[in-house]
């Protein structure tokens, strides 16, 4: 499947969530007789996966996690980060809201509110999210949970390699003030590539006042200066 | 209370530069509210200039991650660079001086202007049009001159103020931290107890070509420590910086200061410094402001007199060889000990040319006392600050001052006569060129058709802009003023080009005039030399 398709497809995860119970009597979803978390000790599994990530967590406060299982992983990347750093901020991408209404409900651990859970069954629909966006440009590091991520691969490999749309429509939409939404509008049409039309119209000869912030933006996003 | 807004999108050194700036301006105007805009990688450094109102910061990392990040859809950068911008343009500023000349700077210019009819625009932004334009001629020699020679006639610093109509009044204390003021004042009163003065050596610099060989940084520090002096190094809080000081100490026989600060303690090192040995870092720029004398070797890519010490006690030497940073240590030292007794002479072993800046007409001009100096080179960049001087600010009386800074130079009358020849000589040749163009205009404007006889014509012209020299500045200011020509209909446009034509003749009969003057001068200079000898020679022993 191309990736622009990939990242239209609504995904819908129908295999029945059981909720078993480990040895340490702590809830574990199993998804199509896959355990999400280990049956013996699921705080013990979580505390020797995020021991990996030690290292790299010495110097990055801000975690992008793919997988939310029951939160135990997230449960010991909070208590590790807690002890490198004053602030911090995990974002959990879980494609099963399902999940996260289990999780909800059997509450397994308590997350902190500097971890945010974004669900959404289309992929285009996470990189709509603003906050994900400037979350993501600031370049975290991403940790995935193994068994959910072996579970929903292809959603997360299209997340991943998801490539955003730059025609003038799609960046209208998200354009916030009015006047410059209605000024790119009457750039070209609403597929052409925003870019271009923009350089073609700051090369028109005549700009006003909407035409010169697209200039700062066009020549700072080129890294221009002289 | 006027507000004002400065734009400098420059990295940090430069940022110093434009605190000296904002506090002339601040001298000038009291009562004005001065806030700044840089890049927020740099923006550190603004906590030290005195006087701000606020600081604005363009966050290009993030930018240019939206940007770049096929994740992300366009609209989310544009989305970030508004909310940064906002604030500043909520804030109605009545003047913008722009410090930079890059076509970001322009496009904020003109977008802020764009917003509030009553700003003024002071530096280069950008017309309806799309062409950039000055705001005044000043701004043509920050645009079209200074950037296209290494020979630049002024510093960064004097074409600004000039820009922005203010004089620059120098060094003006960087802020320091109090705690920090008196820590390094009491390891310094320790130092000076033993007697000998404290010298900063600048051993790394972030652009590898511009730095001092590790090997001279070793011989400077050790002669200074045989000659009983107290070499320090600076260095930044980093660990490739940390490993490099380690290197050198493992040189070295005796073990000096190695002195690690962020800018906050910087300011307050530099302020308490003797004497400092620098290339060009914002370490220098850190020794004007707080006026602090410093010997700085120019090296590699540094732009040497657009940026180079202002401090007329300070001394700038210029390496021929600026690729392979070959200035010997003795030479340095011999600069150093020649400015703290003032001594008149000065022998140099190595390739170089040592400059003592001197302030004519209010601009810092760099007068060479040693070296192996290139005399044309020297004549034309004095020749061409005069002559820009005398056209901008009708300013003649100064004429006379740089030839004489000019034939102060060791052995530099011996080579005015070959210089002032070949002056005259391109100032015929574009002369000769421009009449050219004035008769194809003229018939142009007869019969159109012979529109492209112009165009050939001023594309001829044109070719003088390639070097800057004191023959070709007046096309310069030309080229610069035709191409911010509002658009406008054929017989008007002739008019404005005709107008700009002659402009350009007065110019260049301007260049001839000063050549013809620096003649008279150079022959009474001769004259004098002469008389002086004879003298000497009849004189009774």
């Amino acid at each position: 499947m191309a990736l622009d398709q990939q990242s239209k497809e609504h995904y819908q995860f129908n295999s029945t969530i059981e909720i078993k119970t480990s040895r340490s009597e702590n809830p574990v979803p199993v998804i199509e007789g896959i355990h999400l978390h280990s049956i013996y000790n699921p705080a013990k599994e979580a505390e020797s996966f995020i021991q990996k990530y030690e290292p790299q967590l010495k110097n990055q406060n801000r975690i992008l996690v793919l997988g939310l299982g029951f939160g135990y992983h997230v449960w010991q990347l909070e208590a590790q980060l807690r002890r490198d750093h004053n602030h911090w901020q995990i974002l959990i991408v879980e494609p099963d809201q399902r999940i996260v209404d289990e999780f909800k409900n059997y509450k397994p651990v308590e997350l902190s509110n500097y971890t945010r859970i974004v669900t959404h069954s289309l992929i285009e629909s996470y990189y709509d999210d603003i906050e994900l966006v400037r979350f993501m440009a600031t370049k975290p590091l991403v940790v995935a949970h193994p068994a959910t991520f072996n579970l929903h691969e292809r959603f997360f490999k299209a997340f991943m390699s998801f490539e955003a749309s730059n025609s003038i429509e799609s960046v209208c939409k998200k354009i916030t003030d009015q006047q410059l939404r209605r000024h790119i509008e009457s750039l070209g049409e609403a597929d052409d590539d925003f870019d271009s039309s923009v350089k073609n119209q700051l090369l028109s000869g005549n700009l006003n006042s909407q035409d010169f912030f697209l200039g700062i933006y066009s020549e700072m996003s080129a890294g221009a200066t002289k | 209370m006027n507000k004002i807004l400065v734009i400098h999108l420059k990295r940090f050194g430069d940022l110093v530069s434009a605190g000296q700036l904002i506090a002339s301006y601040r001298n000038a105007h009291p009562h004005a509210e001065v806030s700044l805009l840089c890049f927020e990688e740099f923006a550190s450094i603004t906590k030290l200039i005195p006087g701000l109102k606020s600081v604005y910061t363009l966050n290009r990392s993030t930018l240019l991650t939206l940007k770049s990040g096929k994740l992300y859809n366009n609209a989310f950068a544009i989305e970030e660079l508004r909310s940064a911008l906002s604030p500043v343009a909520e804030q109605s500023f009545d003047k913008i001086i722009n410090l930079t000349n890059d076509k970001v700077s322009t496009y904020i210019c003109s977008w802020l202007a764009s917003q509030n009819n009553q700003c003024k625009i002071v530096g280069m932004y950008a017309q309806n049009n799309g062409l950039m334009r000055a705001s005044n001629s000043w701004g043509i020699v920050f645009n079209d001159i200074a950037t296209r020679t290494n020979n630049s006639p002024f510093n960064f610093r004097d074409i600004w103020a000039q820009m922005v109509g203010i004089e620059d009044s120098g060094a003006t204390s960087m802020l320091t931290n109090s705690r920090n003021e008196n820590n390094v004042k009491q390891h310094f009163l320790n130092l000076r107890q033993q007697g000998g003065h404290i010298i900063g050596i600048q051993a790394t610099c972030s652009v590898a070509d511009k730095g001092l060989r590790r090997e001279t940084v070793i011989d400077c520090a050790t002669k200074l420590y045989n000659n009983g002096d107290h070499p320090l190094l600076l260095i930044a809080p980093n660990d490739a910086e940390r490993e490099y000081a380690k290197e050198i100490l493992e040189a070295l026989d005796f073990k000096p200061m190695i002195v690690e600060s962020d800018f906050t303690a910087l300011s307050s090192v530099v302020k308490n410094l003797d004497f400092l040995i620098t290339p060009d870092t914002v370490t220098k720029h850190f020794a004007d402001a707080q006026n602090v004398p410093c010997i700085e070797v120019s090296l590699g890519t540094s732009p040497v007199f657009k940026q180079a010490t202002m401090l007329e006690k300070s001394r700038l030497i210029v390496a021929q060889d600026r690729h392979n940073r070959d200035v010997a240590a003795d030479d340095i030292l011999n600069v150093l000990y020649a400015t703290q007794t003032n001594s008149p002479t000065l022998t140099m072993s190595s390739n170089v040319v040592v400059y003592r800046p001197v302030k004519i007409a209010g601009c810092i001009s760099y007068q060479a006392i040693a070296g192996n100096i290139n005399h044309a080179q020297e004549f034309d960049r004095h020749a061409s600050s005069a002559l820009i001087l005398r056209s901008l600010n009708n300013n003649a009386l100064c004429e006379n001052e740089f030839a004489e800074l000019s034939f102060k130079a060791p052995k530099a009358l011996n080579h005015f006569n070959h210089w002032a020849t070949q002056a005259k000589d391109e100032s015929t040749f574009i002369m000769r060129d421009l009449l050219h163009a004035i008769r194809a205009l003229l018939s142009m404007k007869e019969s159109p058709r012979r529109a492209n006889d112009f165009i050939v014509s001023l594309e001829k012209l044109f070719t003088h802009t390639e070097g800057v020299s004191v023959a070709s500045i007046g096309v310069h200011f030309f080229r610069s003023r035709l191409e911010s020509l509002p658009s406008a209909n054929f017989s008007e446009n002739a008019r404005a080009i005709e107008s700009l034509l002659f402009e350009l003749k007065s110019d260049l009969q301007n260049c001839l005039n000063l050549i013809n003057e620096w003649e008279k001068v150079w022959t009474g200079a001769k004259f004098a030399g002469r008389k002086e000898r004879h003298t000497t020679m009849s004189s009774p022993q």
